[in-house]
């Protein structure tokens, strides 16, 4: 009777702990995964190896890569590394493989603790630092300062930067700027597209004037980095840096969004929006205007092709800003010849390879030694994302990014339900702030 | 002869012991390097000091002993996951196990069609939770969702409401959300247990004079015991550990206002690379699930022995 009872005791508790263990919400219980996702990694490889093969590659060092790019830029990726691996002069041979970009942090972030790395990785910019603090990059500064074709535009490569040393190096760029749906302006009869906050909380007055069903503007206040990314510009534009939320022009922008909320200016649906929603709106024709980034084009094209819009500046409270996006390129700790990852880096890096990359995904080339009218001579509406992309600021650096991104999230947030006045908003989010960059010391 | 008899009896009883344990082995170890692991490994995980800057393999992680669990007390946004993760197991189970046990009542019975509808019924359960949530999104939106519509409509609401987009309301919206998924399991399984009780007690007692409702009460809910409690405790289990529900509709927001263990202890691991401390969540979050596990053979057992 005792050893039954021990024995049934036994099993519920196992019971209840093996349908815990499945939630996958939880810390390591996590940690048998990956072996899994291997294996099946390993499958997609094979049925890629079974595609026309080079003969060199048997001689070249096999090295593997880790990305998140699919559609059109994942196949234009593919092709590219494909490219590099036909080279008869290529030092390594680089296999490729996709993981979901809602996964692709988490198995970095496993693979540092378990040293399960691809020897390159492409990483989100804004999470660059905090992988790096992490360990996960080998440092090339040497590399890049003695490689002939060191050429980028500050912003992005700073954020491949830790502690003053370069780790990664920025691949595809983009920014955010102002989507403008032209007709709905011209019909409300605002003359001019908004170039301040003012110009732009009287457009959105004559707009929402107008009686339609739609929103006069609209951007991602998602609780993510998207909803972030698209504060930042604000933000940003009032001359605010990341560790002064409560100063001045902090303030003023957490006002400047509780405004436009309040006022029925943009949808209080846009907390639950994220960028691709937002896309969505813009489409369909219910919103006039909304922050959005350079990669939405071809969305807008395939969803509303008939749409005719324009691309303006963010407007602007002190100067003109833009929100840094894009993917930087990195060689881990797990390349065991940190030199011959560089010569497939560089080469993917280089102006003849880079360039075309980016312009084929409606990106712009992060490379400082390209003009907006080279990379995009007939495209009007990318020649003035290129043009913001010399105005765009990073989020970050910093090694706790992610968490600093956490707090600002709260922040819109509450001002956007109306929990907290932008003065309490900006006050809570300083604060955290503050403690995040005293437990960095 | 006594004594080789009770040699004999012995060598039986140890080879039944033997081959009990190879029925028994492989799934124990099973459950031992795959459950049994990854949860000490966790508990382990909650007393060191692991962040961004030490997550490495061979990095030294310093043992706090029970400063993770202190910090994740401390924070902000612990108390709203601990009371949000319980409103919402608690309505949750209200909601699916009432519908469903009038559900599997009114199935009980055989009409036309019955057996039809109850399949039909059980979609609900079977489409993917991701999918659910992103139906259950846009029905809640105040501009263009049905739910708003059909209450406005129907004189029950002034206005819209923006059930995800308030501080108050929003937790309400992924409620809604599992109830429904949950009512067709909660009717299964109720609909199981009540086939299994005899017809003829029923018989007895409409001949005893009992009316319906002392039927209900007397005869189905006692015999229905069992399967009742497997039901709660199944469903609490389920529904306290709940996840891409609520990361899908609203991410924890606005706000902390959806913020559950499970999206907190998530967060606190794979946002914010506190490891120990998302683990130190996991561990509590585990250990109510653990006390829930606990009561219910301590109930069985009592009932088995009662």
């Amino acid at each position: 009777m005792g050893r039954k009872k021990l024995l049934a005791m036994l099993l519920g508790v196992t019971l209840a702990a093996g349908s815990l263990a499945g939630c996958g919400g939880g810390g390591a219980k996590d940690t048998p995964a990956p072996a899994q996702e291997t294996k099946e990694d390993e499958a997609a490889v094979q049925t890629k190896e079974d595609e026309p093969e080079q003969k060199a590659a048997a001689e070249k060092e096999e090295i593997t890569l880790w990305h998140y790019y699919t559609t059109v830029n994942g196949e234009n990726f593919e092709k590219m590394v494909e490219a590099y691996n036909n080279l008869p002069e290529g030092r390594v041979h680089v296999t490729v493989e996709l993981i979901p970009r809602a996964e692709l942090l988490k198995k970095y972030t496993l693979g540092i603790a378990t040293g399960d790395l691809p020897e390159i990785a492409i990483v989100d910019n804004p999470d660059a630092a905090s992988l790096t603090a992490a360990g996960m990059f080998e440092e090339v500064t040497e590399l890049l300062n003695g490689w002939e074709g060191n050429s980028f535009v500050s912003g992005p490569l700073e954020s491949g930067q830790y502690e003053g040393k370069q780790y990664t190096l920025p691949f595809r760029s983009n920014c955010l700027g102002l989507f403008v749906n032209e007709e709905h302006l011209e019909a409300a009869g605002v003359e001019k597209v908004p170039e301040t906050w003012d110009e732009l909380l009287s457009a959105c007055e004559k707009l929402k004037g107008m009686g339609t069903s739609s929103y006069p503007f609209a951007m991602s206040a998602v609780k993510s980095e998207e909803g972030v990314f698209h504060f930042m510009p604000f933000f940003q534009s009032t001359g605010a840096t990341v560790n002064e939320a409560d100063s001045e022009g902090g303030i003023k922008a957490f006002e400047m969004i509780a405004r436009l909320a309040s006022e029925g200016y943009m949808s209080n649906e846009c907390i639950n929006w994220t960028q691709n929603d937002v896309e969505k709106q813009f489409a369909a024709g219910n919103a006039s205007m909304m922050i959005n980034g350079s990669w939405q084009i071809s969305n807008i094209l395939a969803d509303a092709p008939e749409l005719e819009y324009s691309i303006a500046y963010i407007p602007k409270d002190k100067e003109s800003v833009s929100s840094l996006g894009g993917e930087n390129i990195g060689i881990t700790k797990s390349a065991e010849n940190v030199e011959a990852c560089w010569d497939f880096v560089s080469w993917m890096l280089s102006r003849e390879n880079n360039v075309p990359f980016n312009v084929a995904g409606a990106a712009i080339s992060p490379r400082a030694d390209v003009t907006p009218e080279e990379q995009y001579p007939e495209d009007e509406k990318m020649r003035v994302f290129v043009e913001l992309f010399e105005m765009a600021k990073p989020r970050g650096p910093h090694p706790k990014w992610t968490e600093i991104s956490g707090a600002y999230q709260e922040g819109i947030q509450a001002v956007l339900v109306g929990s907290k006045t932008p003065e309490e908003a900006a006050a809570a989010v300083a604060g955290k702030v503050a403690e995040i960059n005293a437990s960095v010391e | 002869m006594m004594k080789r008899r009770n040699e004999k009896k012995m060598t039986n009883s140890k080879r039944e012991i033997l081959i009990g344990l190879c029925f028994v082995l492989p799934g124990l170890i099973y459950m031992l390097v795959m459950i049994g692991y990854p949860i000490a490994y966790n508990l382990f995980m909650s007393f060191q000091d692991v962040s961004v800057f030490n997550i490495g393999a061979g990095e030294e992680k310093p043992w706090i002993g029970l400063e993770n669990y202190r910090k994740i007390f401390a924070n902000e946004t612990m108390l709203p996951a601990l009371k949000n993760t319980f409103l919402y197991t608690v309505v949750c189970l209200a909601v699916q196990f009432s519908v469903g046990l009038l559900l599997a009542l009114l199935f009980h019975r055989d009409f036309a069609l019955a057996k039809p509808l109850r399949g039909f019924l059980v979609v609900s359960w079977m489409m993917p939770v991701t999918v659910t949530a992103l139906l259950f999104k846009y029905m809640l939106s105040p501009d263009v969702g049905i739910i708003n519509t059909v209450l406005v409509k129907t004189g029950l609401l002034r206005e819209p409401v923006g059930w995800l987009l308030g501080e108050k309301t929003a937790i309400w919206g992924p409620i809604m959300a599992n109830s429904w998924i949950g009512i067709p399991f909660n009717m299964l399984l109720l609909s199981t247990g009540l086939s299994g009780i005899p017809q003829d007690v029923y018989e007895s007692a409409a001949v005893d004079g009992a009316n319906a409702w002392q039927r209900f009460t007397r005869i189905t809910l006692p015999l229905l015991g069992p399967a009742i409690m497997s039901v709660l405790v199944l469903g609490f289990v389920n529904t306290f550990k709940v996840f891409d529900l609520i990361f899908v509709m609203t991410g924890g927001g606005p706000v902390n206002a959806t913020e559950v263990l499970s999206t907190f202890a998530y967060k606190q691991s794979f946002q914010y690379y506190y490891f120990g401390q998302g683990a130190a969540v996991a561990n509590v979050l585990m250990a109510i699930l653990l006390a829930v596990a606990l009561l219910y053979l301590w109930l069985i057992r009592k009932e088995e022995m009662g």
